[in-house]
């Protein structure tokens, strides 16, 4: 495969006059080609993520040397074509016409060809010099299928290699392509996508109307085909552009054809299927394939749901049976060290030690014990989404959790949230639009983790006995009623409009890849210790400072200070000041809330249980539980919230919400109780 | 003695009850082509014989061995027509006459033979019942063609066995278990404009009255090829195959599906289709699934195979 290099100079002297700096090469494609593994084994571990300019899409750039020259690898976002119906196809289209890359890489799966050819199809229009790199050879071995790159590259006249990027195959081939395109050495004529006569005659009409009044940079019959495609921006864009009469006159042409936009992207298809028709081997009809046979348990009435249920149980007690004894060792190491700190510090003023060994290495446990957590929960998705799993699961979701408005892939996040709130608004992130992952994220925190269903669990042991399970079992149950019911509001009030379409390609099953897993998994951890620890530390140590200041003693802190003044919102739910305290001490963890109280009712000399009693009436104590459930979470979910929507407003919104739900159902549970004999 | 005369009456009486026309001497003498007079004359031969009643100016009935007779002239007609026409490949227009000559020398035997040669078949070629066939149909609400509302689409249960009418009704297509469509009734002439497959064919009221056409049931209107067809791809049920015929969406979820490979024309595969829920389509290699609602706003066209369209019949 290897071509001769002919010059080593002109690569670099090609790409748009770029003298010394890398070649800029962008890797597209639609979802499910494998576009990761791609670009994880074109630029190994020299890759920086961050997000694309206002916006919260992830961003992955990298670097490659070939033959001594340095490639610039720029990950754009998975699309399926180049309108600008997500953020994700606007970011991929500007990149392409307005950052002109040298070099455009077009992944396609090579078990789906014709489909992710697509974005082919519409990127020929732009003026990028495209390579297209046909991923996935293994799996469409496995299908029965075979593509012969040759045969399409002579019909494409763009280079075109074949590649198994999961195990490293086709990445010199690609790269020598690259190259070749850069050095000039390819013979680069690429076909056009032709529409047939009738629509090239529209398109020829409309690119008269526009003229030269084509906006830089934008290609004229790219604009055209746009407008027949009613893309609303470049409609704007040229509504204000052109001359009015020249604008009407296209109206005119527009609204005639309106369906225009059905026959432009049949006639690329159709252009597709012509140029793949030689090159592809397919397999016999009638052959079963595996995913066929899997998608028969895994999308199953019955089965389906046993699965998904199945395999999430799984990974919920792989997670905690992997993560609890690392975790413990963490927490030991951190209040070892806090040990030692405060020995070390016995001269310093206590202000200071306590600062350094609570506030400090308090918050530098929460994330430290979140790690291990939170590694294995994205390994986890990852994989899930990796052999093709995911999908399915959002699909048998779906039949459920469409009711509450929300998208199937809600559900593996709300699911994990039992376990722990943090992963569960980070993992909100599989879903693909804004709104989902926004309603997901302000519902998380109603879902009990395990710190709370603790303490719920301690606090009905001591006030109701035997009952307890009873109680525990009416706790959930209003617990779900709460979600949907929320989940319904926050629909009508934040989100109101068209639900957004649940369609969702699933891709074929495969073996995972875990290179890319790891590296995913890897990236994600970093990130989130990089944003979201700094802002667990500051919130850690606010928190220690209202609990500790101005005297040391929690009792006569300012957090008590804060409780004392909620105390006549407390009396409409039968608490007293220090039941507010613990609330609120819940918020730097869950478990928080036993530990305060015990703290606060230390002077009794009766153990947690004994007194727990005489302070909640059975009335009160319901009213507690339901205000623990539902209350604020704890700092960990709260930085997540705020991560995840990148606003404080959400975060605020969250929080008051939480905070009038709590209370507000509390009051009802304690009024309610006292009715029915429940009181004093 | 029961002469080939008095069996073609017979024959002529159940057909008429069949068709629930009035049977009168001259409905009798319509279909037998001879001279009311004649009728006359017979039925009275028929009446001494015990095989009818009937009274002068009023409508005459088969009593019992009268029926048992008729019902065996007419089952040994038309076993020989389909004979005449599956095993012997004689044309639809042919088979008739000669079967008048058969069915009055035919004995028990010969019958029997005839039902096993011929397997489980349940009509004439002219789509009518043979009596005591293992499947008799019965076309509930059957009408005649010239008395469809434009619009609606039918199936042909069976035509009357005249020459120029099957000969007629051939070059157009129209045979029993075929689907046609009628587009419009001239109000001048009662002639049909209908569609047959994917010809437009026209048919004067005469002979439209001479086919007996019944309603599609609804699950089977939808899934006809051919006809009013167009389907949301959300009622297709799994394993059937269509055609992308269009969209009732908003620009965002068409440039979505068109992206995906769901343009006019492309071929798609119903996989998996619960009640309710989101299901599962077969387009161009890909999985896709789609919400119920989704899969509501795509309109498709139902292919019938070969194999399908047969057992549809």
């Amino acid at each position: 495969m290897a071509k001769p290099i002919n010059s080593t100079e002109t690569m670099l002297q090609a790409g748009n006059g770029r003298q010394g700096k890398p070649a800029i090469v962008a890797l597209a494609g639609s979802p499910n080609v494998g576009k990761s593994s791609v670009f994880n084994a074109l630029t190994g571990l020299s890759q920086h993520v961050g997000n694309w300019a206002g916006k919260t899409v992830e961003q992955k750039t990298g670097f490659s040397r070939y033959k001594g020259h340095l490639l610039q690898i720029v990950d754009l976002p998975g699309t399926y074509s180049l309108s600008a119906n997500s953020p994700e196809e606007q970011i991929a289209r500007d990149y392409i016409i307005k950052e002109r890359p040298d070099v455009v890489v077009i992944v396609a799966n090579a078990a789906s060809l014709e489909r992710t050819l697509y974005l082919l199809a519409e990127t020929l229009e732009l003026p990028a010099p495209v390579v297209v790199a046909v991923n996935m050879m293994d799996v469409a071995a496995g299908q029965g299928m075979h593509v012969e790159t040759h045969v399409l590259q002579a019909a494409l006249g763009v280079p075109v290699t074949a590649m198994t990027a999961a195990h490293g195959e086709g990445v010199p081939e690609l790269l020598d392509a690259i190259e070749g395109l850069l050095a000039g050495r390819f013979h680069y004529m690429p076909a056009r996508p032709e529409l047939g006569p009738d629509l090239e005659l529209l398109v020829a009409q409309i690119e008269g109307l526009i003229g030269e009044e084509a906006p830089a940079p934008y290609p004229r019959r790219w604009l055209a085909l746009k407008l027949l495609e009613g893309d609303k921006q470049v409609t704007d864009l040229l509504r204000t552009r052109l001359p009015g009469e020249r604008w009407r006159a296209a109206e005119v042409i527009l609204h005639q054809h309106e369906d225009a936009v059905l026959g432009i992207a049949g006639a690329r298809y159709e252009w597709i299927g012509r140029m793949i028709r030689a090159a592809v081997r397919r397999p016999r009809a009638g052959a079963i394939s595996l995913t066929e046979r899997l998608d028969r348990v895994a999308t199953h009435a019955y089965a389906g749901p046993a699965t998904l249920l199945g395999l999430l149980g799984l990974v919920f007690w792989l997670i905690y049976r992997v993560s609890q004894p690392l975790v413990g060792l963490l927490e030991g190491a951190v209040s070892a060290s806090a040990s030692l700190l405060r020995v070390a510090l016995a001269g310093a003023p206590p202000w200071l030690s306590g600062l350094l060994a609570e506030g400090v290495l308090g918050g530098v446990g929460t994330v430290l014990s979140l790690l291990p957590l939170l590694a294995l929960f994205f390994a986890a998705i990852a994989f899930l989404e990796d052999v093709g799993y995911l999908a399915r699961g959002a699909f048998v979701a779906d039949r459920f959790m469409h009711r509450l408005g929300l998208h199937g892939k809600s559900f593996l996040p709300l699911f994990l949230g039992f376990g722990c709130n943090v992963p569960a608004v980070l993992g909100a992130r599989i879903l693909d639009s804004k709104r989902d992952r926004l309603l997901t994220t302000l519902l998380v925190p109603l879902v009990p983790c395990a710190g709370r269903m603790g303490v719920l669990v301690f606090i009905t042991g001591a006030l109701f006995g035997a009952r307890g399970p009873l109680v525990i079992l009416g706790l959930l149950a209003l617990d779900l009623v709460v979600i949907g019911l929320s989940g319904t509001l926050f629909r009508r009030l934040l989100f109101r409009g068209e639900s957004p379409a649940f369609v969702m390609e699933l891709p074929l099953y495969h073996l995972p890849n875990w290179r890319t897993i790891g590296i995913h998994t890897w990236q994600r951890l970093v990130e989130f210790v990089q944003r979201a620890g700094t802002v667990i530390l500051l919130l850690s140590v606010m928190v220690w400072a209202l609990a500790a200041l101005p005297s040391g003693a929690i009792g006569q802190s300012y957090l008590a200070a804060i409780g004392r003044g909620l105390a006549p919102l407390g009396g409409l739910m039968g608490l007293d000041w220090r039941m507010m305290v613990a609330l609120l001490a819940s918020i730097v963890a869950k478990e928080q809330s036993i530990a305060t109280l015990a703290v606060l009712t230390a002077g009794s000399g009766a153990p947690l249980v004994a007194v727990l009693p005489q302070l909640l009436s059975p009335a009160a104590g319901l009213a507690f539980l339901v205000v623990q459930m539902l209350f604020v979470p704890c700092i960990g979910t709260l930085t997540a919230i705020r991560h995840e929507t990148g606003s404080w407003r959400w975060t605020a919104l969250s929080v008051t919400y939480l905070a009038v739900l709590s209370f507000g159902v509390g009051i009802g549970v304690y009024q309610a109780a006292r009715l029915f004999g429940l009181g004093a | 003695m029961i002469s080939q005369q008095m069996e073609e009456y017979l024959e002529a009486i159940g057909k008429l009850e069949e068709r629930g026309e009035p049977v009168t001497t001259s409905a009798l003498a319509k279909e037998c082509r001879v001279a009311p007079p004649t009728v006359t004359e017979m039925l009275h031969r028929l009446t001494e014989q015990g095989l009818i009643s009937y009274e002068p100016r009023k409508e005459v009935a088969l009593t019992e061995a009268g029926r048992e007779l008729s019902t065996t002239v007419i089952r040994r007609h038309r076993l020989w027509e389909r004979f005449l026409q599956d095993v012997l490949g004689l044309k639809w227009d042919q088979v008739h006459d000669q079967a008048c000559r058969l069915e009055h020398a035919t004995s028990p035997d010969l019958e029997r033979k005839l039902e096993e040669a011929l397997g489980d078949s349940a009509t004439c070629p002219h789509g009518h019942t043979i009596p005591g066939a293992a499947l008799e149909t019965v076309a509930v609400s059957a009408g005649p063609l010239s008395a469809v509302e434009p619009g609606r689409s039918v199936r042909i249960v069976n035509v009357q066995e005249d020459g120029a009418l099957l000969r007629q009704l051939e070059a157009l297509g129209i045979a029993p278990g075929a689907v046609v469509r009628v587009e419009e009734v001239s109000p001048a002439d009662g002639a049909l404009t209908l569609m047959v497959g994917e010809q437009r064919q026209t048919l004067d009221s005469t002979a439209a009255s001479q086919v007996v056409a019944a309603p599609l049931s609804s699950e089977e209107a939808q899934s006809r090829a051919g006809d009013a067809g167009a389907m949301a791809l959300g009622d297709l049920p799994t394993g059937a195959a269509a055609t992308v015929q269009g969209f009732l969406a908003g620009r965002g979820l068409v440039a979505r599906c068109l992206a995906l490979g769901f343009t006019p024309g492309a071929e798609v595969q119903m996989v998996q289709n619960l009640h309710g829920g989101p299901v599962i389509v077969l387009v161009r290699d890909t999985r896709v699934a789609l919400g119920r609602g989704e899969a509501q706003k795509i309109v498709v066209r139902r292919e019938v195979s070969h194999g399908q369209a047969n057992q549809l019949h």
